[in-house]
Parts: C-alpha cells; sequence; structure tokens
C-alpha cells in the first residue's frame, strides 16, 4: 500500500512537473539570450489557455487543433513584445529589463480580468474524465496527455536547438552576442525566434493544464514563480537544467505534500532552492 | 555633477515648508493617501539603499515590512507601549535581514534576485500558516493608535487623526534621508559605490564586499522594519496580502522608476506609483494596465528612472555594442 502510494505521488510529480519543464525551457532559452528575468512569460501561458478555451469553446474546435493554433498566435504575441518592450532595453541594466517583464505581466494579467472577469473556467476536454490504471497507479488521461505532449515538445526543441542552422545561431548568441554579432549572426532575428518558440511552448503549457485545473487571469503566477525556481535551480541558462530540474521540482513537491504538509507545500520549492543555492551559488547545472 | 550646497538646502527647506503647510488644505481621503505615500516612501528608501547604494536586485523587502508590522502589533498586543515597539519592529527586522542577507548576499546578480523572493515568499507563507501567532490570513485588528506624546500640564499630541499621523510619518521620513545621506557621503558610502560599480575589483582594494552588501541589506531591513510599524498603527489592521510579495515588485519598481542610486529617486517613485491612478481615477484594473504600461515605456525611455534622466552625469550606455539598431 506504501509503496502504491508513493508511486501515485510520484507519477503526479510527474505530470506537475512536465509543466514546470515547459514553462521553464521558454524562461531559460529567453534568459540565455537576453538576460532577461521574463516574468511576462508566465501570462503567456495563461493566454495560450485562453485562446485554446476559447476556440473550444465558442468555435467548437477540437482540443488538438485549438492548441496548435493557441501556439501560433501566442508565439506571435511574444515576438511582437520582444520588438516593443525588450528589443529597447536590451543594453540598459538587467534591473530594467526585469522592471520592463514586469510591467508586461501585470498589463496583461489586467486586460485577460477586464476582457474575460475573474471566473475560474475548465477548459472541456474528452480526456478529462477517462482513467487508466497502470502498476497500481491511477491518472486521468488528460495527465497522461499532459506527460507526453511535454515530452515530445521537449524532445521537437532540442532537435531543432542541436541540430537546424537556427538552432546554432541561438546557442551561439547565448555563448557570446558580441562575437555571434560579428560572426554575422542575425541576432534579432534570434532572439525574436527564441521568444516565438518559448511562447508556444509556454501555450501549449498552458492548453494541457486548462482541463486538469482552471483557467483564468492570475493562473500564470504560481507556473512563473516556480519555473524560476527550476531554472536558478538547473543553473540560468542551461537548457538540461530547465528539464531536469522542472522534473525534480514536480516530484519533490508532491512527495513534500503528500508526506510532510499540504499547507507548506509551496514552501518546500522555495526552500529548496535556498539550500541548493548556499552549497552551489550558481545552480546544480550552472558555469561558474 | 556636485550641486552647491546652498542652494540645495535652499531647495529642501522650500519643499519641506510647503509639505508642513500641505496637510492643512488637503481633504480626508488626500491625507490619508499622503500617510500611505510617506510610508512607502521609507519603504523605497530603505529598498534603496539595496539596489542602488550596493547594486543588489533585493526581492523579500516586503517581508521585513511585514515583520516589523507583525512585530509591532503583537507587541502592543502584550501591553508594550508603540514608543518601544516601534524600534523593537525595526531591530526584529533588522536581525532577520542579517539571517537572511548572510547566506543569500554569497548569490550573485539574479541569483541573489531569486534567492531573495524566495525568502520572501516563505516569510508571506509563514505569516499565513502560523495561525496561532498570526492569526493566519484574517490579519491582526484592533491595533492600537501610538500613545500620545505628553507635553506640558494636560496637553499632548495624540494621533488620532490622520493630520498628526502625516507629521509622524514625515519625521521618520525626514530621519530616513538623513540616514541616507551621512551613509552616502562617508567613507561606507565609498565602499557601497566601490562593492556596486566593480565588486572584484572593490575587493582588491581591500574593500570587504559582502560586508557592506550585508550592512546595507541589514539598515534597509531596519527602515522597512519601522514602515511597517508606522503602517500597522496607521490602519490598525493587518494582514498577510500586505506583505507579499506583489509589495516586494511594487517597492522595487518605485525604486528603480523613481531613479535607483539617488536619494530623491525613490520618493518620487513611491509618490508616482502611488498617486498616478488616484490622479487619473481609473477604475483599479484599468489603472493596473496603465501602470504596467507605463513601467515599460518609463524604463524604454529613461533607463535612469525619472529623477536620474534629470540629473547631469554620464550618458546612459544606450546605442553602445549591442543598442537598439
Amino acid at each position: 500500500m506504501e509503496a502504491a502510494i508513493l508511486l501515485q505521488q510520484v507519477a503526479n510529480g510527474l505530470v506537475i512537473g512536465s509543466i514546470y519543464a515547459m514553462v521553464a525551457l521558454g524562461l531559460t532559452l529567453i534568459f540565455g539570450i537576453l538576460h532577461i528575468g521574463n516574468f511576462a512569460h508566465g501570462q503567456l501561458y495563461m493566454l495560450g489557455a485562453f485562446a485554446t478555451y476559447w476556440l473550444v469553446s465558442l468555435w467548437g474546435w477540437n482540443i488538438w487543433s485549438s492548441m496548435f493554433v493557441a501556439m501560433g498566435l501566442t508565439a506571435l504575441l511574444g515576438m511582437v513584445l520582444e520588438r516593443i518592450a525588450f528589443r529597447p532595453v536590451r543594453s540598459a541594466p538587467h534591473i530594467n529589463g526585469l522592471i520592463v517583464a514586469l510591467g508586461l505581466f501585470i498589463a496583461l494579467e489586467n486586460i485577460a480580468f477586464i476582457l474575460w472577469g475573474g471566473d475560474e473556467r475548465t477548459l472541456p476536454s474528452p480526456y478529462a474524465t477517462k482513467m487508466i490504471t497502470l502498476l497500481s497507479i491511477s491518472l486521468t488521461i488528460q495527465r497522461l496527455l499532459v506527460f507526453a505532449v511535454s515530452i515530445l515538445l521537449i524532445f521537437l526543441l532540442y532537435l531543432f536547438i542541436q541540430k537546424t542552422k537556427m538552432g546554432k545561431a541561438i546557442r551561439a548568441v547565448a555563448q557570446d552576442p558580441e562575437v555571434a554579432r560579428l560572426m554575422g549572426i542575425p541576432i534579432h532575428r534570434v532572439s525574436s525566434t527564441v521568444f516565438a518558440v518559448s511562447s508556444a511552448l509556454a501555450a501549449a503549457a498552458g492548453a494541457m493544464v486548462g482541463p486538469i485545473f482552471c483557467v483564468f487571469p492570475s493562473m500564470g503566477l504560481i507556473p512563473i514563480l516556480k519555473a524560476f525556481v527550476v531554472i536558478v535551480l538547473g543553473g540560468m541558462g542551461s537548457i538540461p537544467g530547465a528539464i531536469f530540474g522542472g522534473f525534480i521540482l514536480g516530484v519533490a513537491e508532491s512527495l513534500g505534500a503528500g508526506y510532510i504538509s499540504s499547507e507548506y507545500k509551496d514552501a518546500f520549492a522555495f526552500a529548496a532552492l535556498i539550500l541548493v543555492l548556499m552549497v552551489r551559488p550558481t545552480g546544480l547545472f550552472g558555469k561558474e | 555633477m556636485k550641486e552647491t550646497p546652498k542652494k540645495t538646502s535652499g531647495v529642501f527647506l522650500a519643499i519641506l515648508a510647503l509639505l508642513i503647510l500641505l496637510p492643512f488644505f488637503l481633504s480626508k481621503a488626500y491625507l490619508h493617501l499622503a500617510v500611505i505615500i510617506g510610508v512607502h516612501a521609507i519603504l523605497a528608501l530603505s529598498l534603496g539603499m539595496v539596489v542602488g547604494f550596493v547594486g543588489q536586485l533585493s526581492l523579500c523587502h516586503a517581508g521585513f515590512y511585514g515583520i516589523g508590522a507583525y512585530t509591532s502589533a503583537l507587541l502592543t498586543f502584550s501591553h508594550w507601549p508603540f514608543w518601544l515597539a516601534l524600534p523593537a519592529a525595526g531591530i526584529i527586522s533588522g536581525l532577520f535581514g542579517l539571517l537572511i542577507g548572510l547566506p543569500a548576499l554569497k548569490t550573485r546578480g539574479i541569483y541573489f534576485a531569486i534567492t531573495t523572493l524566495s525568502f520572501g515568499v516563505i516569510m508571506n507563507i509563514m505569516l499565513n500558516n502560523w495561525v496561532s501567532l498570526t492569526n493566519g490570513p484574517d490579519g491582526l485588528s484592533g491595533l492600537a493608535l501610538p500613545d500620545p506624546i505628553p507635553l506640558w500640564a494636560k496637553t499632548s499630541i495624540s494621533f488620532n487623526t490622520p493630520r498628526n499621523y502625516y507629521f509622524l510619518v514625515g519625521v521618520l521620513l525626514l530621519f530616513t534621508i538623513f540616514v541616507c545621506r551621512r551613509l552616502l557621503n562617508s567613507r561606507v558610502g565609498r565602499a557601497f559605490r566601490g562593492v556596486r560599480d566593480n565588486e572584484v575589483l572593490a575587493e582588491c582594494l581591500g574593500i570587504r564586499a559582502l560586508r557592506y552588501k550585508l550592512t546595507a541589506f541589514t539598515i534597509g531591513a531596519i527602515f522597512a522594519g519601522l514602515a511597517g510599524s508606522l503602517y500597522a498603527h496607521y490602519l490598525r489592521y493587518i494582514c498577510p496580502r500586505d506583505f507579499s510579495f506583489a509589495e516586494s515588485f511594487d517597492l522595487l519598481v518605485m525604486v528603480v522608476v523613481g531613479g535607483a542610486q539617488t536619494i530623491l529617486g525613490p520618493i518620487v517613485g513611491a509618490l508616482f506609483i502611488l498617486a498616478l491612478p488616484k490622479f487619473f481615477g481609473f477604475e483599479p484594473v484599468y489603472g493596473r494596465v496603465a501602470f504596467g504600461i507605463i513601467l515599460v515605456v518609463v524604463m524604454i525611455y529613461m533607463p535612469r528612472g525619472i529623477v536620474g534622466s534629470f540629473q547631469k552625469g554620464f550618458p546612459s550606455p544606450k546605442g553602445g555594442a549591442h543598442g537598439p539598431s
């Protein structure tokens, strides 16, 4: 019985962790290119969820095509934000970029509130209620899909970063923007692409959790805070750090909530972060 | 760069006179706003010591503010007079600042920001969940007003009107400004600047960077605690929500939008951020949207903050190696 509960908690943790990983990946990519702690990323997750919700409930699209269109729309928005808000401050001190991100975070959340109100809506999904039981673990198919989709997207992103020319350019800019520019890499197009890819990933995460949790204007806050914890744990700018950090945090939280205290669930993540940074001040996978 | 002291003190005295006369003309609602702005000016100044003086991006300042408020509230509940609870709030907050700063300041840059963010979140979770001490999310109500200060015979200064409270906050604000000025124009202040501008170089010159960063962080926490006490006994009701990390962000915004690295900046920031929505008379939601957009615009067009961009000095590094094309 004990082992069954443990397995169940780990499975739940992996599902939540895959959400953290998807949001954290985008965050770490953006940090790698622009050195901005992009808080507004949490709102792209929220807007992705809302876009999917409206496509499904107003036009009756199925959840997959809605999710893809939502990813495209959010990617577009990410590119616009990069162009009008983040690019002008890229040579200013990093704290200015952070304030810009906070400004967008506040503005986008309240725009969503004005447009759609504060109600918690549930994204209808055919997979939300069907359960699957395997090795004494029971999960809804939706939760299983969250996990599967995130693994797929993370794998596609990995291919993109490692195998394509643009991916190579992204890595080069992350390493040294100055030199990358001298080598003729179009640095603005790179940062624009990074924002598009990251935003699409956040939107996919939002769309996938819509049927499990709820869709509402302030839904982006907790995931973005956790994603920050993840990328700091994993080392800012580190892609494997963000992926593994996300899953580790999800499982750790789930176990902590199950075995220690659910009231202090959110405190564990932050306490773990502080402990790790005391030992390794640049995160687990961070460069010295 | 250097202003003539005579001119500065003349302007300062004129503003001071204006601020002393102001409460006699303000309506009650505006007096209330003025008190809140005053408290936040103290908070922003104290955060400015960390962000502006030593260049560390702290995101747990509202935690110290909250610790000050709760310390003062709980002490007066056990019959301490306000005038003892106020310094006690500062001392306890300062102790927390020291305890948190010591490990946190070993990290740098964005890592420091996220470490302090974590401490801030944890402090808030404790205020919410340690119900036996803090009464949880419901907060503490029925706080005492500051005890009247007896003067001669039977007269005394009481603090039951916003106007008198305005002056109390004003006195503490002046004290904060005084401490900031003394800090900046001293050996310590020069060390602060050295640490902020180039930590490695400062260390090479024999400046113990960690010690100075910790000094600024702790003094900042002390003043945040004092502001917390003032806030608690003004509203006479406190709850954890007032001290969440959203408040920390707002304080950071005040400092940076006003202009870090100056003394006037955080005060102007507090005024700007708190008075602006009232000035437009927006619905709160629309006000927040405008607020967010204004932050973006100010940071793009005034990278050194409002006060910073009116000061002569080195030009901003715009148009450098990777400036906007």
